[in-house]
């Protein structure tokens, strides 16, 4: 079975793929530069404690986003 | 309207941010841009011309983009360049390591059907991470020429400038984009993008553990990464005094001897009023603030070494859930680090915060930040007030009160300018600085300071000669010259909070740039950097010494900054908000201050 849960719930140097992205259409857009998109898989490097933020990669591009922003990324390990 | 000369031939660096496109552009133009490790350092367009060949050639460094079809600050202003500036060539600048995500970009621009050149950079950190490239295939998969170099390293550079000559040799016009074509769709782009990375990059199958992981691990650990980070700024302050202050005492002798050896017995029989204009006015004034260069560039090479180091994101990331609290983010505080060597370029960052009401609270605080110039007056001060061993504390002190006041202003300005920002920051990995890019940094800097700051110093610190020594018949600074009319009238306004009337005509001249401060304090008093402090010592103790201080560092951003905030926030009402509150609660803080120690002192 395949469980769906948001990127804020992986665990530290967890792979995840991405299924959908429930953010505003700016956000979307600026993840996608980022090369954030359905399909693509994730890596969680590094959290903050619980509700710090998060240290993502996608494919060869590090970057950081708030637990709150990860809460709208959904995601499959 | 007169119309301006269209360059025969023109060039436009374009691509994402970091990916080194102001470095290269540094190289092949030999024009120096404010850069660094950190997103949107390029914040405006800068153009040089350079010889290529046999043609003249305007290169333009245009702000990195993420897509050509954002809605960003940047994005919208490099659609506007495009649209009304025509020209021979796009130079489009890729990071190498991150080709996969960054080559949509690309082909978003490849469809404007402009002459094209794509140089994928850092290629030393691509081969590094294990991904290899064959141009061939890129090349003829895009179409377009594929160039590897290193900008930072100088790597390919010689045969990009042969390439690039080629290139502009043979194109004889200027093409322009039409609007339409800035807006083409995108989906087709991006399965475009991934046949031609499947087909012409080898990535390896895992990424290895890279040195930047490792230095993270330690640097970002939840509990020891804001004390490493405290340690490192410490340790960077120390390494600015041990190195500063041996040439600080070399440029005094320097000054000095120039002083005693032509100036004294050249001006041995000239006037007592121009004599007193030369030694009290010029030597005094401008020398003294001119022995503070070396410590302002010690700190500027050092504050580049940390811009550059990629070490700032990190600094964003473990700071920001306290920033948060703030109605800030992690950058505002990274804005708050870099405005300690200048405010203006980090006033100028805060183009990387998209929402409007919290890139303005993020500008309301960083000219509290304690900038170079605040600085020279504050070491200074606490050179001639306070034993040796209490100096570094009262530095820390007031560092510290810089970011206090910083944060105090945010918590009770944050219901004014409330945002749902979010925040989404690229993480570059480490980078070292090469001789070459600190010896350019040194450079950079002390011109910088040279064009910038002396012809404020110099005509402040001759204006306040003149306030204080005219009448010329009357003894200087004393209460019939202008300064002491001056002095009288803002009497009421100092004296609750400690400061000598006299001095607070420097103050005022503090208002256009904080370097007079000092300059003015030397030409007030009528002496130069050694006997200044003796002088001061005399004349202050430390509790109004130290409200001074605290005046300086709180009170009304420099001209500079003040004209950048108009600029940037283009509000009227912001930019006289951001004068009269610096102004207000330095007073209200010195006030406390004063009238607190004055009362534990009985």
């Amino acid at each position: 079975m395949v469980t769906i849960m948001t990127l804020n719930q992986l665990t530290p140097s967890e792979m995840a793929t991405v299924l959908a992205i429930d953010l505003p259409f700016e956000l979307r857009e600026r993840l996608a530069a980022l090369g954030v998109k359905a399909g693509r898989r994730l890596c969680l490097v590094h959290r903050l404690g619980a509700h710090g933020p998060l240290q993502v990669r996608a494919g060869s591009t590090d970057f950081i986003l708030r637990a709150r922003e990860a809460a709208g990324i959904k995601i499959r390990r | 309207m007169t119309k301006k000369a269209k360059p025969r031939c023109r060039i436009a660096f374009v691509g994402m941010p970091n990916t080194g496109k102001s470095t290269l552009f540094g190289r092949l133009t030999g024009v120096r841009a404010k850069s660094g490790n950190w997103p949107g350092m390029t914040v405006e367009l800068l153009s040089a011309k350079i010889i290529l060949g046999a043609k003249t050639v305007e290169m333009v460094d245009l702000p990195g983009l993420y897509s050509l079809h954002g809605f960003g600050e940047d994005e919208r202003l490099v659609r506007h360049f495009l649209e009304q500036e025509p020209v021979s060539l796009l130079m489009v600048v890729l990071n190498a390591a991150q080709i996969e995500r960054q080559l949509p970009l690309v082909l978003q621009l490849k469809a404007l059907e402009l002459p094209m050149l794509v140089v994928l950079n850092m290629a030393d950190e691509a081969a590094n991470l294990g991904i290899h490239f064959n141009t061939a295939s890129l090349v003829e998969t895009l179409g377009v020429p594929v160039h590897l170099v290193s900008a930072r390293r100088g790597d390919g550079l010689a045969e990009l400038k042969n390439q690039l000559a080629n290139a502009v040799a043979s194109v004889d016009e200027l093409f322009s984009v039409k609007r339409d074509d800035l807006l083409i769709e995108d989906d087709r782009l991006e399965q475009e993008a991934e046949r031609i990375v499947t087909a012409g990059v080898d990535f390896p199958h895992t990424l290895t553990e890279t040195m930047t992981d490792r230095i993270d691990r330690v640097l970002l650990n939840r509990w020891a990464g804001l004390p490493i980070f405290v340690l490192l700024m410490y340790l960077l302050f120390q390494a600015v005094y041990g190195l500063g202050v041996p040439l600080q005492d070399g440029m005094k002798w320097l000054i000095d001897l120039l002083r005693q050896s032509s100036l004294e017995p050249l001006l041995a029989d000239a006037s007592p009023v121009l004599k007193s204009f030369v030694l009290e006015g010029l030597v005094d004034g401008v020398g003294t603030v001119l022995t503070f260069l070396p410590i302002i560039l010690v700190f500027f090479v050092l504050m580049g070494v940390v811009e550059d180091s990629g070490y700032l994101s990190r600094i964003a990331f473990l700071v920001d859930r306290a920033m948060s609290k703030l109605g800030l983010d992690g950058r505002s505080f990274v804005m708050q680090i870099m405005g300690l060597g200048c405010n203006v370029p980090a006033l100028m960052g805060t183009r990387v915060i998209r929402s409007r009401s919290q890139r303005l609270l993020a500008m309301l605080i960083i000219p509290f930040s304690l900038c170079s110039a605040r600085l020279q007056v504050i070491v200074f001060l606490t050179a001639a007030l306070f034993p040796p061993h209490l100096a570094a504390l009262v530095m820390l002190s007031l560092y510290a009160a810089s970011f206090l006041v910083a944060f105090l202003s945010a918590l009770i300005w944050k219901g004014q300018f409330r945002s749902n920002e979010t925040l989404l920051l690229e993480f570059p990995p480490y980078r070292f600085p090469t001789l070459r890019s600190l010896l350019m940094q040194g450079w950079y800097s002390t011109r910088q300071f040279l064009e910038g700051a002396t012809g404020y110093i110099l005509g402040g610190v001759l204006l306040i000669w003149l306030l204080t020594h005219y009448p010329f018949d009357l003894p200087a600074a004393s209460s019939g010259t202008l300064a002491g009319q001056l002095a009288q009238w803002l009497h009421p306004v100092f004296a609750p909070i400690g400061i000598d009337s006299i001095l607070s005509v420097a103050l005022l001249f503090g208002f256009v740039a904080k370097e007079i401060v000092l300059g003015g304090m030397a030409v007030i008093y009528g002496a130069g950097e050694d006997k200044l402090g003796l002088i001061l010592a005399s004349r202050l103790d430390w509790v109004q010494a130290y409200s001074f201080m605290l005046f300086i560092l709180i009170y009304t951003p420099c001209l500079s900054s003040i004209a950048t905030i108009r600029r940037e926030a283009k509000s009227w009402g912001f930019t006289a908000l951001s004068v009269v509150w610096p102004l207000l609660l330095a007073w209200i803080v010195s006030f406390v201050f004063y009238q607190t120690a004055r009362w534990l002192q009985g």
